[in-house]
């Protein structure tokens, strides 16, 4: 009965069409039922936590039919086994089956023998345009039990920028931040207060219902104080599934970036060797004759800005410059040198 | 330190655009236009009908939003608390209004406020908060940080997060049940102020927030209580009421399925009356489907205390529907006591409010209120052809009899074949049981008379007590409570008409009550010319006015 029901509803969601209203949602925005139907794929987790200040819930979704589905890595995952909760109010056990490092992203594992109401298919797409209009999904304050559906919440994309912070409010100067995002890495930045307790895994999609990511971990600057709002895109969802597809979980955030390809090189740009985790990006050397010399970058120029995105750290610089070249062939770059900033694009000879 | 060579970069391009002033200006098209000239008007009237409450000394604030030209205002309770019975109320035209304390509803945070001054005042329009779907647009008004030095609120703007949540009680009473959620920024200060939906109907009271380790700063998840439920609270605050809110007088849980499970029962509800038993499945309430605990707390907690329902449960596997009236959530002086708590002590107001606006009593938050509309529901009562006594004959369709119904001053009698009976009013009512199948019935029907006369100072306490549906899922009807000598009597008039629709007489919340049906047609000014009357679930008897007196 539940199949029959529900699998065709599910299968709507994941080619993002929108099937007619239901009936409770007479009068309300053509919007409200491409959240509604993304609702089905979101999972409220409860876990390990609810003593000090750790909370013991957080938010997954759904990424096929096996019951897989994503999170972020939080103390709610230790021991392993998760209580899941779904858009049904149906109540079963998850199994964490891996982690990503570099994303913090968590792959847990239902262990109902039932498909779950729905799923989302987290293919890898163009990030979303700065300032486009998106809709967050998330188990946020545990306001939602049972069968009700978790909070909804507006944002815009405020474009996406390399992550800037190694802290998290359990990061410590010594200790890691569970669940974070290595530094560099690209992530989405939200322009509403989405990094809520709880709201971790919860969804992220655009005005057409499609999933644009998953937000992250609730990650603090240590420095200001500030909360960062942000999603990891499913381009850094897609990567992640990938290294945890082929066993590579416990892979570093800088193995993985190393890994990637090397756009500057391509260039003729040497940049300084990555000797820590947040090196900046000073630029080490530029080949003779190369198109980086023709465009004027010179060695000692520190890069702060890759298509427009600002950058820390030289992780992040190579990531946005492949990011760059892919979509649009060239690489902008914005270069501190003696106090001033000046404009570099780097472009293939043809 | 001067400008980087980017922001001289910036700086030519906006000369240059300058320089370029000479091009066609951007067109926008009609449908843009037209929008944004609609989300103007909005946010405009929006604002005029939303106020900011100051205490007299301008120390605590918030907000609050006009649902009357008559000046009317919703807002919180712990708004107004800090503030006793007069307050400052400051319209986004700039201007400043006394305002005076109506009624207060502890339970749901809510307070009513009487704007004193010339109006009329610009009311909002009262939205449907039942049909808000999430991810609608939602605006939210107020004075946040009481920033508005001019009155001119704050307008912040979302969507619609979460509907039907329910809220825990934080602290001893305080319970959001049925509540809106949205994102669109609410910080300390916008309490008690509206949630707009996108064509500016007010459709909630906004109240609360999930703060925790943020601090009291908007985190993009606020409450507010829906517009639904603070309106069926309003004819009772209006009123001068401390207004409770329902119980259906069982503990109920979730079980899988999900279902909604009665795990105990108080034999004392009228729920238990009329069946509902431990283990029975309860499957909707007020014509709400109730799966769990949240739903079935949710079509509750938005009902003031005594409202009349409709509840269908499951026993097995059998459907049972049942009407039942629905009991007070608190002690007798639980609210009381907490309204006092919260109100300040000592000091009365420099400036106290004119007697003819403000009185206080124990038990009412303004008795002067409450005396109001108390006169206006006892003057609907008066019935000019009831003088001195009155004596009717009827067909009594349940028994097949004749009745004879007499009504004087110092007497009730009822004479008919099956039996007659006698009361006598100057003695203990609620021992006079006679007949024992309606104990309430004559006492009920002297107490009409002697409102009908116009002779209701002889009666022990008469006061209004706002508005409850006469029948289940019937439209609310206003309420005038009489206890006199052991009996409590309530009259339900047609809010529209005036017409008076039942009376209803108790003697122990335990017990079943005798309601007397006047009819949904009968004649005003010839009230009681039909009558049905009714204990629980049993017929007492059918009156219709009989063919000719003998």
């Amino acid at each position: 009965m539940r199949a029959n029901h529900l699998l065709p509803l599910a299968a709507l969601a994941v080619l993002g069409l929108s099937p007619p209203a239901r009936a409770t949602d007479a009068g309300g925005a053509p919007a409200a039922s491409v959240v509604s139907n993304a609702q089905d794929a979101v999972v409220k987790l409860f876990g390990a936590g609810g003593v000090a200040g750790l909370e013991g819930y957080q938010t997954g979704v759904f990424i096929d039919d096996t019951g897989a589905l994503l999170t972020i890595d939080s103390p709610v995952l230790d021991g392993g086994a998760v209580a899941l909760v779904d858009a049904l109010g149906d109540r079963y056990e998850g199994r964490v089956e891996g982690v990503d490092r570099l994303t913090g992203l968590a792959l847990v594992r239902s262990e109902s023998t039932e498909p779950p109401p729905a799923w989302i298919d987290l293919q890898p797409r163009d990030a979303p345009r700065r300032g486009e209009r998106l809709w967050v999904l998330s188990n946020a304050f545990k306001i939602a039990a049972g069968a009700e559906p978790v909070t909804v919440q507006r944002a815009r994309s405020a474009g996406v920028v390399a992550m800037p912070l190694a802290g998290g409010p359990l990061g410590g100067p010594n200790r890691p931040p569970i669940g974070a995002p290595a530094p560099g890495t690209p992530v989405l930045l939200l322009d509403a207060v989405t990094s809520n307790p709880g709201a971790g895994g919860g969804l992220v999609l655009d005005e057409s219902g499609e999933a644009v990511g998953l937000v992250g971990a609730e990650c603090r600057a240590e420095s200001t104080g500030a909360w960062v709002n942000y999603a990891l895109p499913t381009a850094a969802v897609a990567g992640a599934l990938e290294r945890l597809a082929s066993g590579a979980s416990a892979e570093t955030g800088a193995e993985v970036a190393n890994s990637s390809r090397r756009p500057f090189e391509e260039f003729g740009v040497f940049l300084i060797p990555e000797i820590m985790a947040r090196t900046p990006a000073y630029v080490e050397g530029v080949a003779p004759g190369s198109a980086a010399e023709t465009a004027g970058l010179r060695p000692d120029d520190l890069i702060v800005a890759v298509g427009g995105a600002s950058t820390g750290a030289l992780q992040a610089a190579r990531r946005l410059a492949a990011e760059s070249l892919r979509q649009t062939g060239a690489i902008e770059l914005l270069v501190l040198r003696e106090g001033e900033i000046v404009e570099i694009v780097l472009t293939q000879p043809r | 330190m001067s400008g980087s060579p980017v922001a001289g970069m910036m700086m030519a391009a906006l000369l240059a655009a300058t320089a370029a002033g000479a091009a066609p200006p951007l067109r926008l098209s009609p449908e843009v236009r037209a929008i944004e000239s609609q989300r103007q008007e909005v946010i405009e009237r929006v604002c005029r009908s939303t106020v900011a409450i100051f205490e007299r000394s301008a120390g605590n604030g918030g907000s609050g939003v006009i649902i009357s030209d008559d000046g009317l205002v919703v807002t919180n309770f712990h708004v107004t608390a800090p503030c006793g019975a007069l307050m400052l109320c400051a319209t986004s035209d700039g201007r400043v209004h006394d305002a005076v304390l109506l009624g207060l509803d502890p339970t749901g945070d809510i307070a009513l406020v009487q704007l004193i001054g010339e109006g009329p005042f610009p009311a909002a329009e009262i939205g449907d908060s039942d049909t808000v779907a999430v991810g609608q647009p939602a605006l939210v008004v107020g004075n946040p940080f009481l920033l508005a030095e001019d009155f001119r609120p704050t307008v912040t703007a979302g969507v619609i997060s979460g509907v039907h949540r329910y809220q825990y009680p934080s602290g001893t009473l305080l319970e959001y049940a049925d509540c809106l959620q949205t994102d669109a920024a609410i910080n300390p200060g916008n309490s008690g102020g509206p949630l707009f939906d996108g064509s500016g109907r007010l459709i909630g009271i906004n109240g609360r927030g999930s703060f925790e380790k943020r601090g009291r700063v908007n985190v993009g998840v606020g409450y507010a209580v829906s517009i639904n439920q603070v309106m069926r609270f309003v004819p009772g605050l209006r009123a001068g009421r401390i207004a409770d809110h329902a119980a259906l007088g069982a503990t109920v849980a979730t079980r899988s399925g999900p279902q909604t499970i009665v795990t105990a029962i108080e034999t004392a509800s009228d729920a238990y009356r009329r069946g509902l038993r431990a283990g029975d499945e309860v499957v909707s309430v007020e014509g709400r489907d109730t799966p769990t605990a949240n739903a079935l707390l949710n079509a509750v907690g938005v009902l003031p205390a005594g409202w009349r329902t409709r509840i269908e449960y499951r026993r097995d596997g059998r459907l049972y529907e049942a009407e039942v009236r629905l009991r007070e959530l608190h002690a007798p002086g639980e609210l009381i006591a907490a309204v006092a708590e919260m109100t300040p002590e000592g000091d009365p107001p420099p400036e106290a409010p004119p007697e003819a606006l403000y009185s206080q009593r124990d038990g009412y938050a303004n008795y002067a209120a409450n005396r109001d509309a108390t006169e206006r529901l006892v003057d609907a009562c008066r019935v000019d052809s009831v003088v001195g006594a009155v004596d009717r004959r009827y067909a009594d369709a349940a028994q097949g009899v004749g009745v004879q119904l007499r009504l004087t001053e110092s007497s009730a009698e009822w004479l008919s074949p099956r039996g007659e009976y006698s009361c006598d009013p100057s003695r203990d009512l609620a021992t006079q049981a006679t007949p024992l199948a309606a104990p309430e019935l004559l006492g009920s029907l002297w107490v009409w008379r002697t409102l009908a006369a116009g002779e209701a100072a002889v009666l022990d306490q008469v006061e209004a007590l706002g508005a409850l549906p006469w029948e289940a899922l019937g439209e609310p009807h206003d309420v005038l409570a009489v206890t006199h000598h052991g009996l409590r009597v309530e009259l339900y008039f047609e809010p529209q008409t005036g017409r008076l629709r039942g009376i209803e007489g108790s003697r122990d919340a335990a017990l079943d009550a005798t309601r007397v049906d006047l009819g949904a047609a009968s004649q005003p000014g010839a009230p009681l010319s039909s009558m049905a009357i009714t204990v629980g679930d049993r017929t007492f008897a059918e009156l219709s006015p009989a063919e000719a007196n003998p």
